[in-house]
């Protein structure tokens, strides 16, 4: 706390289940000119808090919220203590905080959000100075927008890059895009600026490494779609088509598209002994490798267009990194080599795929 | 003793479905109402949550706890701060949900 810090709230709380309700009725008031959504978030924050604090020994709780230079901070003191919070609560707060960059503290149950809290100024005027040159409403407008760039940043969350790396390149794209944005266009700012630090994002992986995700549920889809394809052509001598796979499988038809290529690329790789053979099934001639229909995923269908080409190991390593989602040491146990040498491996795997997908890439270095 | 917990429950049935028409706010002061709503295990519950104004997570929690005693719950129409909770917690995976009452009539 520094002496700058002011205190906008201070309520006793009935230490009872009603508090909760209390504590949010008198933030509502204090918040109405927060967008819904953040008014929504912190009025979970209040509520988590309050609720943490309730407890057996019924002594009045203190509820206070503090402005600090830069956010607010809510604050709970109950002579009770605070109960930990459980999973969900956890769950919540972690994922509120992420958004919104709230620091815990350990000795008191302490929330600073360093999202302004009491803007005197509205983002309209913000924008309009920004526009005008005005440094300090872009240094303003790049602190309350924080959040949701890395809000934007988190769905990069399994491409295998370090969050703050991720967090870093976001906060570039959201400068940018304050740089650039014209208010004047109609176009909101929020929409205009996650398209520009998405666009950074997949920028900074392209250039430094691979961005792949194969969706959960894809495993799952090609199995079926194997299984089923092999009943199919039972029952009626010949291989189904995609159309008539999708169909029996109730599912879209370029997710089935999707997992099958997926399944294809990885037959031989997933299977824990060393097989070179095909399946018998010859699924790659039932599913066209340059169908169009596949484009949802672009770099998904590309990947697997060229990890033929890759040897055996390379492939699984592959495989187990982004598919079974295995982290380079959990690859290094299952391979038998050292974590440093996956690494390695993925590094030159990723690079020659790149390549190959697309040969307009300079060489790497 | 503070205010009245902020709840209101419409009970119907709809069907094979014990349907509760929840508004209001689902706290830990009006949490305990809901799942006595529900004493009966083994039901089939629908919860029309298009008039829920705030959930916490103690509501939450009072959701997958009738998830957990009922034979089958489906959530109706979350209200948006009910989706923004269960989606943070990617509770979307584990929840059914159906866009209307009528839904209900076309689910396995």
């Amino acid at each position: 706390m520094s002496a700058a810090d002011s205190q906008v709230l201070h309520l006793e709380l009935p230490n009872d289940p009603t508090a909760p309700a209390t504590a949010r009725r008198a933030v509502a008031d204090l918040a109405s000119h927060l967008r819904s959504v953040d008014r929504a978030d912190l009025m979970v924050l209040v509520s988590e808090l309050i609720a943490a604090a309730v407890g057996e020994r019924r002594r009045p709780l203190a509820f206070a919220i503090w402005r600090t230079g830069s956010g607010f901070r809510l604050e709970v003191r109950s002579g009770g203590g605070v109960e930990p919070p459980d999973d969900l609560a956890r769950v919540l707060f972690d994922r509120i905080s992420a958004e919104w960059s709230v620091s815990e503290s350990a000795i008191e149950v302490v929330f600073e959000a360093t999202r302004p809290f009491e803007g005197t100024e509205t983002e309209e005027d913000l924008f309009l100075r920004v526009a005008a040159g005005d440094t300090r409403a872009k240094g303003e407008l790049a602190q309350r927008y924080q959040g949701f760039a890395r809000a934007i940043s988190r769905r990069f969350g399994r491409s295998g890059v370090r969050r703050d790396d991720l967090d870093q390149v976001a906060q570039v794209g959201l400068v940018n895009a304050l740089a650039r944005y014209d208010p004047d266009r109609g176009v909101k700012f929020t929409t205009f600026a996650a398209r520009t630090i998405d666009g950074e994002l997949k920028r900074y992986l392209r250039d430094s490494g691979w961005s792949l995700r194969v969706p959960r549920g894809l495993q799952e889809l090609g199995l079926e779609a194997k299984r089923m394809a092999a009943d199919l052509t039972q029952q009626e001598g010949r291989e189904p088509s995609l159309e008539e796979l999708a169909a029996s499988l109730d599912a879209d038809l370029s997710e089935v598209g999707q997992a099958l290529l997926a399944r294809r690329s990885f037959d031989s790789a997933s299977l824990d002994a060393p097989v070179a053979g095909r399946e018998g099934l010859r699924l790659k001639d039932a599913l066209p490798s340059h169908d169009e229909r596949l484009m949802t995923a672009p770099e998904w269908s590309d990947l697997s267009l060229v990890l033929d080409e890759l040897p055996e190991r390379e492939r699984r390593i592959i495989y187990l990194r982004f598919f079974e989602d295995l982290s380079q040491s959990e690859i290094a146990a299952r391979v038998g080599v050292s974590q440093m040498h996956v690494s390695r491996l993925l590094a030159q795997s990723i690079g020659l795929l790149r390549r190959m997908i697309d040969p307009d890439l300079a060489p790497e270095g | 003793m503070g205010d009245q917990p902020a709840i209101e429950m419409v009970l119907a049935r709809h069907g094979d479905w014990n349907v509760a028409q929840v508004r209001g706010d689902l706290d830990m002061a009006t949490a305990p109402q809901l799942e006595a709503a529900f004493e009966h295990p083994n039901g089939q519950v629908a919860l029309d949550l298009g008039k829920v104004r705030f959930i916490d997570s103690t509501g939450l929690r009072a959701l997958v706890r009738l998830r957990e005693t009922q034979q089958r719950v489906v959530l109706v129409a979350p209200s948006p701060v009910v989706r923004r909770l269960l989606s943070l917690t990617r509770m979307t995976e584990v929840f059914s949900i159906a866009d209307t009452v009528e839904a209900l009539d076309s689910m396995e």
